[in-house]
């Protein structure tokens, strides 16, 4: 069966499952396989692989659960593959003493951090689980076991030799990567060092490493006997089920989720935006006790979430009363979503002329957030966005946030919904690229398709709360995808979606149709979240008045003062830029697309910086669409596409990329103001590198 | 003549669950791409097997409406998994059916299942045979009723773990009965209800715990710890019919800690406060009372103390003696003179989430263990189709973490892990500060977001993008280093959670948890042909340029 998503239903990827393993049996339901187990084991659910690596090597078996490393515990001479000098009863009846006990000291072989060399990793005296580290690494090879008891125990005269003999690391390990059994220096490999009452006091054993499952793909039944798998699991299972401190079982014991349907709002709400307990969809604890009030809000902290959660006992008795989970939704049934259909699926040449259309919604709507973004009264975000470097501290229940704080985050948000849009408008060209499109970077008029009401202008304003509640407007999930011509821009992506889906024989080329999906399917889902982010700025704002979180109130309108006119034409130089590193980008294709975008993020960086210079002058950047753009649209208003030669050409002079900056900088780093001309240094330097970085990939 | 024979699935779980309706089949499918669709893995109801009580297979096709039913009125529908017999002659393989026996000279009768099931989790804390609960029964390939995995101790073992006469259902397993439509000779296992059963004092034992008593005259120490480790049993109930272990056997009485050991382990532990310090967060509990017990110190499992218990009368942690119907086993199908066929079955909790899969499960580690090498062969991605399968492997391994991190609430174990980062720097042979360790992890109050769980709506939006090609091939491109910066390596020596992928989780040795080395080397094997492509590439266009 392939591996192939699209080809593959079941998901199995052959290749990566041991023998057998591929196979579908039929009427098992898929949560029979082990692709359903977790297996970072600590303990683990459905068994604990770990019980594998106490035999890991054959004959031997070892325990880990000791602060000084690893206990023999066992010796099944039936399963070694060479007749060692050991039988069952050498492991010490006693061994609870852990001076009787034998321990582990060393494994020689190869591991998986380095596995062309042979390394003797020294283990006694290190917590058991770095024993089972190191154990886990192991390469299926040969290897070089040497165990006993205590160094502090060997009580021999001859125990000294035998260490010089055996354990010189190097001549250890060289001899055995030389041969199994009897070295060209004469070395014998393997041996059992007894004392006088015949009690094994150092072992060296050398042989494979286990194989943990047969031929026939089957958990070696000679090495794990029935009931080793889950013996270290808890007794009663449902006790660890609710007392692990730690998140890892996803898939067999979710974390966080949603109520059942019937406890929430509709998904596509009738207002604006949805309300406070519809907003906080996803934010309820799986193992809640059930019977007490869920907080407004989910938790952050380990406390406050483990609080009310059903106790050791509850889950023994309760278990049962779990829901299940899906779709992050908590449910006992699945019942999947039935889609309407659309009539009048898109063949591929009207998607891609869609693509086209909706490219430039993005351009627009990642330059209408930008502006947004701008205009608020907030400290300038970081260009490069590391956590850690907010220049405030933010408590971590926004509610409970001063203004600042709250206008502070509203910006971040809108930023990353910005850069997000900017995505888009990548992916949309890719899109299309796909199919066989130029790309456009050309900026729509009007967001979706005229004449409707759910159309909105393409409109450079202030964050007011009517240019907030129109950002929602345009990102709210459209319930009409079903609509012949769809007119919102989530119409169109859904239509476009759809259209893609029921009609596969328009694509082909392999991948193309999964490819095509999982970029449209993203950007719509990114839609959902800034609907639902704006909604959470809008709240955020909310009791604060316009004339206190806005630094710009009006829409674009050119300087009066010098200084601010001429940062407004260096902001367009960069937004020029901006759009040439991006264009470009595409252009490039496959061949050297992230490495061009990373240089193309500089010049975002300056107009970053130099927005935030305007705003604090009350001015906007205008985005003043670059020249080389305008290059018109065709009868029914669709942009006309990247003039592929000559915009090529054009692009390829790299000498322009920096062009535009020219004047404006050279004018501001004759600033009188020392800050401005030393925030133009690092402009300069910024805008050199880019055009720098941007040749030399082209060269 | 029949060769050999093997047992497909060779490992299967069958999962608890109350019902007496086995769950229909159902699988996972390709990712809802669809408009308003979750963009995660699909489960599709698909063709069950029912059989009736004289063995007859009959095929069950799907809902109409691809309606799965996980739980009902009567709980929870558990998974009973079927085991296929298959098998190669001369000049063939398949599945082994009444057809092939008979061309080989065979029959039914000649067929003989063995069931050998097993819960050993009492016995492996307290060595004593008779804590071992095991049932094994064998079946006539022709004996198609369903039969009882009736678990009960050792015969003759001192002071067994049950009660006499009593014994656990640890299953049921029916040999099914060929026929036209079904020929294939197959054995299914029944999974057990999923109960918890405890010893015939369990009352009394409860009555001595002293968190319930809220006494502290008297057990100040151990009202202290109850504080700490205790539980609250006050309104457990369990039926009579479970009251069955005997309060005489070992189990009941084990414990971790015992009372009359503490001060001698607290004295030997004055000159290592700094490693008991290190480990005294909320995340390392368990390691505090490794530290405590001292190193060589038997604690029985990794984590120590995984076992029902209340705090006191003797112990810290005082085991209750409550076992379960859980097991693991081995069914084995012998065909008289060819050989036999093995497979594992282990009795398993529900998989509460079934649309969700693990960015590491157990098959993945099962394949690291035996074929890690492959993928660091050249072959690996070196023809168009490999290259594609290596692709679909990476996208798919993407996918799992955005499954995995969809229903995390990452803001909590980030925070978790911060405790535990600062607290294990604490160490004396720690390398770095408190703060240091801290701020190996994301400082929350510093994520400026309208969130309520930013870390969280972050951390999925990223997943989110990783799931798409053309997005991820753009960030390798972007970034050659991305997955030595970005994925944890396996196996190294940090022991401080950071912000590598996977992140804020625990892994199987206590470290920061991260995917197999299988996982990681095809992971480097993929970014390294997509950026010597994408060279290529770039050298091509370049050439092509000066030659225009």
């Amino acid at each position: 069966m392939s591996d192939q998503s699209q080809d593959n239903p079941y998901r199995i990827f052959p290749r990566n499952l041991t023998a057998h393993a591929a196979e579908i049996v039929r009427g098992n339901p898929v949560n029979t396989r082990p692709e359903s187990g977790v297996d970072n084991s600590h303990p683990g659910l459905e068994f604990d692989q770990r019980m594998m690596s106490r035999a890991f090597f054959p004959g031997l078996v070892f325990d880990f659960q000791y602060g000084i490393g690893a206990k023999l515990v066992e010796i099944r001479p039936e399963v070694f593959t060479h007749p060692y000098d050991l039988e069952a009863k050498d492991v010490p009846a006693d061994s609870e003493d852990a001076k009787k006990a034998l321990w582990l000291w060393y494994i020689g072989g190869r591991f998986g951090g380095n596995p062309d060399k042979h390394v003797l990793k020294d283990l006694y005296g290190r917590d058991g689980y770095n024993v089972v580290r190191a154990v886990t690494d192991l390469e299926d090879d040969t290897i070089v076991v040497v165990f006993g008891k205590q160094p502090d125990e060997l009580d021999m005269p001859s125990a000294k030799v035998w260490l010089r003999r055996f354990l010189d690391p190097k001549r250890l390990i060289d001899g055995f990567k030389d041969s199994l059994f009897g070295a060209d220096d004469g070395l014998e490999l393997g041996g059992i060092l007894r004392d006088d009452d015949g009690e094994v006091q150092i072992g060296v054993l050398v042989g494979p490493r286990a194989k943990y499952l047969n031929e026939e793909g089957v958990i070696d039944p000679d090495l794990v006997a029935a009931g080793e798998l889950t013996q270290s699991l808890c007794s009663p299972w449902q006790w660890d089920f609710a007392d692990c401190g730690c998140y890892y079982w996803a898939g067999s014991k979710p974390d966080i989720v949603k109520p059942p349907q019937e406890e929430s709002g509709p998904d596509i709400p009738e207002t604006l935006c949805p309300s406070d307990d519809q907003m906080n969809q996803q934010s309820l604890n799986f193992q809640r006790d059930r019977s007490k009030p869920v907080p407004d809000k989910p938790a952050t902290t380990p406390e406050a979430w483990h609080e009310n959660e059903m106790s050791q006992p509850d889950m023994v008795q309760h278990w049962e009363t779990l829901p299940f989970v899906l779709d992050e939704r908590e449910t006992s049934v699945y019942r999947p979503t039935v889609l309407p259909d659309i009539d009048d699926a898109w063949d591929r040449e009207k998607v891609r002329e869609e693509l086209a259309v909706v490219a430039t919604a993005e351009h627009a709507l990642c330059v209408e957030y930008l502006y947004a973004m701008y205009s608020l009264k907030a400290p300038p975000i970081p260009a490069q966005r590391r956590y850690g470097q907010s220049p405030l501290e933010l408590p971590r229940d926004l509610a409970e946030a001063d203004e600042e704080s709250r206008i502070f985050a509203a910006s971040h948000e809108i930023f990353m919904i910005a850069v997000e849009e900017m995505r888009h408008l990548r992916w949309a060209n890719e899109a299309l690229m796909l199919l066989g499109g130029e790309p456009t970077m050309d900026r729509a008029e009007v967001i979706g398709r005229q004449p409707t009401q759910q159309q909105l202008p393409f409109k450079l304003a202030p964050l007011t709360r009517k240019q907030l509640d129109d950002f929602i407007s345009v990102e709210k999930s459209s319930p009409f995808f079903a609509e012949p011509e769809p007119t919102s821009l989530d119409g169109i992506y859904t239509h476009m979606q759809v259209s893609i889906q029921k009609r596969p024989q328009d694509y082909p080329e392999p991948g193309l149709q999964e490819k095509l999906l999982q970029l449209i399917k993203l950007i719509i889902d990114e839609g959902v979240s800034h609907y639902e982010r704006f909604c959470r700025v809008r709240r955020a704002l909310d009791d604060i008045d316009e004339a206190d979180y806005l630094a710009v109130t009006t829409e674009p309108r050119r300087a009066t003062e010098e200084h601010y006119a001429v940062l407004q034409d260096l902001a367009d130089a960069y937004y020029d830029t901006l759009l040439r590193g991006v264009g470009l980008t595409l252009l490039q294709g496959n061949a050297s697309r992230g490495v061009l975008l990373e240089q193309a993020r500089r010049s975002m960086y300056n107009l970053h910086d130099t927005a935030y210079r305007l705003a604090r002058g009350g001015y906007g950047v205008l985005f003043t669409l670059p020249q080389w753009l305008i290059v018109g649209r065709t009868p029914d208003g669709a942009p006309l596409p990247f003039d592929p030669e000559g915009t090529k050409d054009a692009l390829r002079q790299t000498e322009a990329l920096a062009k535009p900056a020219e004047a404006p900088l050279a004018k501001l780093e004759q600033s009188t103001d020392p800050e401005t001309r030393k925030a133009m240094e690092q402009h300069r330097s910024t805008l050199d590198e880019m055009v720098a970085g941007i040749r030399r990939i082209l060269s | 003549m029949l060769k050999r024979i093997w047992l497909v699935q060779p490992m299967a779980f069958a999962r608890v669950g109350g019902s007496s309706t086995p769950l229909r089949n159902y699988y996972w499918s390709t990712p809802d791409l669809s408009p308003h669709g979750s963009g995660r893995t699909r489960v599709v109801a698909a063709e069950s097997l029912e059989v009736a009580e004289d063995g007859t297979v009959s095929a069950v096709p799907p809902p109409e409406n691809g309606e799965i039913v996980f739980k009902d009125d009567e709980g929870i529908r558990p998974a009973c998994p079927f085991f296929e017999l298959h098998g190669e002659w001369d000049g063939g393989s398949g599945p082994i059916t009444h057809d092939v026996l008979a061309r080989n000279g065979l029959s039914l009768a000649d067929v003989t299942w063995d069931v050998h099931q097993a819960n050993h989790k009492a016995f492996h804390l307290t060595g004593a045979e008779g804590d071992k609960i095991e049932s094994r029964i064998q079946v006539a390939g022709n004996d198609h009723a369903i039969k009882r995995l009736e678990g009960t101790p050792p015969a003759g073992a001192d002071n067994p773990i049950l009660l006499d006469g009593k014994h656990i259902l640890q299953g049921r397993v029916q040999v099914t009965r060929p026929t036209e439509d079904f020929p294939g000779l197959r054995l299914r296992f029944y999974a057990p209800p999923g109960h918890a059963f405890a010893p015939s004092n369990f009352w009394d034992r409860l009555d001595e715990d002293p968190s319930i008593l809220r006494d502290p005259g008297e057990w100040v120490l151990a009202k202290a710890l109850g504080h700490f480790f205790g539980r609250d049993w006050s309104d457990f109930d369990i039926p009579d019919e479970r009251l069955i272990v005997n309060p005489d056997s070992p189990w009941p009485k084990f414990g971790l800690l015992q009372f009359d050991d503490l001060p001698e382990k607290l004295v030997d532990l004055l000159p290592h406060l700094g490693e008991a310090k290190a480990v005294s967060s909320a995340a390392d509990q368990s390691e505090l009372l490794r530290t405590v017990a001292g190193p060589t110190a038997d604690v029985g499992n990794l984590p120590p103390g995984l076992f029902a218990y209340t705090v006191g009368p003797n112990a810290v942690q005082d085991g209750l003696g409550m076992v379960d119907d859980m097991s693991d086993g081995i069914i084995t199908c012998h065909i008289r003179g060819v050989g036999k066929a093995y497979a594992r079955v282990a009795v398993s909790p529900p998989h509460f989430a079934p649309d969700r899969r693990q960015p590491v499960s157990l098959a993945d580690g099962l394949a690291d263990r035996v074929m890690r090498g492959d993928v660091r062969s050249p072959d690996w991605t070196a023809d168009p189709e490999r290259w594609e399968a290596t692709r679909a492997s990476v996208n798919d391994l993407l996918e799992r973490a955005y499954e995995t991190a969809g229903l995390a609430n990452i803001d909590v174990w980030n925070n978790w892990f911060i405790e535990e980062n600062s607290t294990d720097a604490k160490d004396p042979d720690s390398t770095v500060t408190p703060e240091q360790a801290a701020a190996m992890l994301w400082n929350t109050d510093n994520v400026p977001s309208v969130e309520d769980l930013p870390l969280t709506a972050i951390g999925r939006r990223r997943h989110r993008r990783n799931t798409a090609t053309e997005f991820f091939d753009d960030l390798a491109r972007e970034n050659p280093d991305l997955i030595e910066q970005w994925i944890r390596t396996p196996g190294e020596p940090k022991h401080l959670y950071d912000k590598r992928m996977p992140a804020v989780m625990r892994g199987a040795d206590r470290y920061p948890f991260h995917i197999t080395r299988r996982q990681y080397d095809e992971m480097k094997a993929w970014a390294a042909k997509l950026n010597a492509d994408a060279k290529a590439a770039q050298s091509d266009g370049a050439n092509s340029d000066e030659n225009d």
